[in-house]
């Protein structure tokens, strides 16, 4: 038998619910905070790369720079070596000559020493007083080593009064003097080559969009960044000494334009490098990570959902279904409750009209006592007691669909009463069971009828072999069949007819009633033959009620209804009981007895 | 009623765990950018005078000091209780701002040799050859067979020039020419534009364009002279500031500081001093 369990499944799916959310969190969770970290670190490396190719970039227009520079500073040294090859000694002092000379080969100026480094020619083409201008290099012991080496070329640059310079050093032809020629420095000019150092940022994008700088001194020089190329690096809050605290080898995060940037600086050589990028670029794979599994996650919860509702609604339908069902079945039935064992409440799920009243706002138990009150003579009063015995219900019911009880009440209709276990607990204890009420007495008036013998009013044939057969179930033992065949009955049918022939049977019947017991029923077989069957009725009982047949048959005997009957008698004492066996001895017995009184 | 208290719970509960994994992933991109601030102990300060001459003394992509000496020389200063304070000063106009009192000591690969009575020298701390640099293809000439029009380049005052200088004057009185420029970097751009026919310099120095220029240059002399390297201090001075940083550097010396340090720069175990050390045992 199935039971019906209260069942754990909503709590489990809370636990469920609960262990998924709990779980999503730390799983988004640890996926963000990885994603994030991975963002930083792919942003840091771009930077780098960035940073690199910025290097790059500069040492390229470094080289640039230092190869004109170093061309220019070659140029005054061949100026000076000029010089030096065609210059006669006796224009050594002539200032007129040198001025002439810087003015043919574009020097700013020169000057000519003599072995005790005294000025002894100078030109300058701004007419500026070059000795005391270079009287600083000139006291350098590089510039004196040269008389002492005059192998030595010494070349550099300098700044005089804020005039950057370069200059060459060499000795005379004679090696006792010295020339100095010097230029103002040219700067590399994007008119000849078309390349400048505002230049190196141009025409590149870098991937994730930074804003990429190049600083030297105090300007900004090159930046992806139109607006700020050209800005004095005080001026903008990303260059400004001490605005931002760099990080070293790592992303510094700060705020620049009221939003958070992530960048890094770098000094390569005279430039300062910087690579920032917004936020938004930096956790791009963060937002997508978060969109793409948010997206997700819904999908996930919306398909549970439809999931969900599939079974719900196949389910709901199973319910409706079924409900259809108990609810037609439920038709058939006068009244059903529901008892709960714990509370002894009746919940009722259907009442009569007569039950409607009496229900109404009554106690179970005042409830059970006005039905019984009403409706039922204290026998069956005692039946219905005796189902609903509550002490005893739960053991009544174990291993069993259902128990039940037929009942007549007072009006003479005839009711089944049903109990059905419905529900069992975890400790498996019957928590509610179900009663149902039906009006069964159709089902007896047909049966009555098919079970009567209408001429005698007694059970019929059909009554024994449902009899026999339920005797035999009970087997309730001794058993004694008594069979009976009445004599005269063809005789007084032919001559006084068959009114007379069904007095006769009529009188066999009613003496055969009287004198049965209660524990003994009386069957007409067919024809002239009846049968008694007695339970728990041994052979002497068996007999007697043959003997007092009998007597009664003497005493009720007359000419036109004559009473006889020959008897055959079988008594199954003990052993296995076959009821056909019985039966089939009895019917012996009865032919013999009928011989011995033709005879 | 009922139904929209739950309806509210269950989206609370499907929202919560994106809303919280996307506050802990923010919290925790703000959390790397905090950092705390240390005491700093006041220390004498010790001036000293550099020169620009990558691995010894650069500028790192940082913008902090770094190189042998710069490490050598925070290290030392560390042990001997000073801190640093470095100045980029003309290389050729050393003695001016030593004498003037602007510095306290000259540090980036200082040669002492012949001029050991000038400063007041530290015990050398490292050895380091000077080499010769020409380009691949030039004939493979001796050092004193080694001339041409433009000469070699090399840093205006530097024991390399002084090297340069004295040989070929001795030779036969007829002086080559040696193009000496102020900065070493301009040296390096007259070698590589083609101005000079050579470049000499410390080793370690010149490896560095040999290693960025592969298959341009060779060295005609890569061990042409080992020279000592040491700490310069002015000369008729109170001697403490040179003592404890000489006591430092020994220290350093003897337990491998300052040739671990001068390995990391790419310069040879022999010239670090280890070889020294071991014929000296």
């Amino acid at each position: 038998m199935k039971k019906n369990k209260i069942s754990d499944s909503p709590r489990i799916l809370r636990m469920a619910g609960w262990i998924f959310a709990v779980a999503s969190i730390a799983v988004f969770s640890i996926a963000g905070f990885s994603v994030a970290i991975q963002d930083l670190r792919q942003t840091y490396r771009l930077a780098q790369e960035t940073a690199s190719f910025l290097e790059t970039q500069c040492e390229k227009y470094d080289n640039y720079a230092k190869g004109i520079s170093a061309k220019s500073i070659q140029e005054i040294l061949d100026r000076a070596e000029g010089l030096k090859k065609f210059i006669a000694p006796e224009q050594y002092s002539s200032s007129d000559f040198l001025s002439y000379f810087i003015r043919a080969e574009h020097l700013s100026g020169a000057i000519i020493l003599d072995d005790t480094f005294s000025v002894v020619a100078q030109a300058d083409l701004d007419e500026k007083d070059s000795a005391s201008m270079w009287e600083h290099v000139i006291g350098r012991q590089s510039v004196r080593d040269i008389l002492t080496y005059p192998g030595k070329k010494y070349v550099d640059e300098v700044t005089i009064d804020g005039t950057p310079y370069q200059f060459a050093v060499i000795a005379n032809a004679d090696a006792d003097g010295l020339i100095l020629c010097y230029a103002s420095a040219q700067k590399p000019s994007r008119d000849i080559y078309g390349y400048s150092v505002e230049q190196i940022l141009n025409g590149n994008n870098f991937h994730k969009n930074p804003i990429a700088l190049v600083t030297g001194g105090e300007w900004i020089l090159s930046s992806t960044d139109p607006e700020l190329t050209g800005m004095g690096t005080e001026e903008c809050q990303i260059t400004r000494p001490g605005e931002i605290r760099w990080k070293k080898d790592a992303l510094t995060r700060f705020s620049y334009k009221n939003s958070i940037w992530y960048g890094i600086h770098q000094v390569s050589g005279t430039y300062s490098l910087y690579v920032l990028y917004p936020s938004d670029e930096v956790f791009a794979n963060r937002k997508s990570f978060f969109v793409i599994g948010f997206m997700a996650y819904l999908m996930v919860i919306v398909l549970i959902l439809a999931v969900q509702r599939y079974f719900d609604r196949k389910n709901l339908d199973n319910t409706r279904k079924q409900l259809s069902i108990i609810r037609g079945i439920s038709l058939s039935y006068a009244s059903i409750f529901l008892y709960h064992m714990e509370t002894k409440k009746m919940e009722a799920v259907k009442l009569s009209d007569g039950f409607r009243a009496l229900f109404h706002g009554a106690k179970t138990a005042d409830f059970v006592e006005a039905v019984c009150e009403k409706y039922l003579d204290p026998e069956n009063r005692e039946k219905v007691f005796e189902l609903l015995h509550e002490e005893t219900l739960e053991e009544r019911l174990r291993g069993k669909p259902y128990i039940g009880k037929e009942i007549q009440i007072k009006t003479g209709q005839w009711y089944s009463l049903v109990l059905i276990p419905q529900e069992y607990d975890a400790e498996d204890h019957l928590k509610m069971v179900l009663a149902v009420i039906r009006d069964i007495s159709h089902i007896k008036q047909a049966q009555e009828l098919s079970f009567k013998d209408r001429l005698t009013g007694l059970h019929n044939r059909n009554y024994m072999e449902v009899k026999g057969r339920q005797f035999l179930r009970e087997g309730k033992l001794p058993f004694s069949l008594i069979m009976a065949d009445c004599n005269y009955l063809k005789r007084t049918n032919d001559t006084l007819g068959h009114e007379y022939g069904d007095k006769l049977l009529r009188k066999v019947a009613e003496i055969f009633q009287e004198s049965a017991p209660e524990n003994c029923e009386v069957i007409r077989i067919g024809g002239d033959e009846f049968l008694i069957l007695g339970r728990e009725c041994p052979r002497e009982q068996a007999e007697e009620i043959v003997a007092r047949i009998r007597e009664r048959f003497a005493e009720e005997s007359s000419e036109t209804l004559p009473l006889s009957a020959a008897f055959g008698i079988h008594t199954t004492e003990e052993g296995e009981f076959s009821f056909e066996k019985a039966y089939y001895l009895a019917d012996q017995a009865m032919y013999r007895d009928k011989k011995g009184t033709h005879r | 009623m009922n139904q929209k208290k739950q309806k509210r719970k269950h989206f609370l509960v499907s929202a919560l765990p994106l809303f919280l994994a996307a506050v802990l992933a923010l919290s925790a991109c703000g959390q790397a950018e905090r950092k705390t601030d240390g005491k700093k102990e006041t220390l004498p300060q010790l001036q000293i005078g550099v020169d620009n001459l990558k691995p010894f003394f650069y500028i790192d992509h940082n913008g902090d000091y770094a190189g042998i000496d710069a490490d050598i020389a925070k290290e030392a200063c560390r042990r001997a209780g000073y801190e640093p304070v470095f100045t980029e000063v003309a290389w050729d106009e050393r003695d001016h701002y030593l004498e003037s009192g602007d510095l306290d000591c000259l540090w980036t690969a200082f040669i002492m040799d012949g001029r050991e009575d000038r400063y007041n020298w530290t015990d050398r701390y490292l050895d380091s050859d000077l080499a010769i640099l020409v380009e691949k293809n030039a004939p493979d000439k001796s050092l004193e067979e080694f001339q041409g029009p433009g000469g070699v380049a090399v840093r205006a005052g530097s024991k390399a020039e002084e090297l340069f200088l004295k040989m070929k004057n001795t030779k036969d009185g007829q002086p080559e020419s040696v193009y000496s420029c102020g900065t070493f970097s301009m040296a390096v751009t007259a070698f590589v534009k083609g101005y000079a026919n050579g470049l000499a310099g410390h080793r370690v120095v010149l490896q560095q364009l040999l290693d960025s220029n592969p298959g341009e240059y060779k060295y005609l002399e890569e061990h042409w002279q080992r020279v000592h390297l040491g700490v310069a201090f002015l000369k008729g001075q109170d001697t403490e500031q040179r003592d404890r940083i000489n006591e430092a550097l020994l220290e350093m010396k003897a337990d491998g500081s300052i040739q671990q340090i001068a390995k990391q720069y790419g310069m040879d175990a022999d010239e670090t001093g280890e070889a020294a050390e071991h014929e000296e045992k």
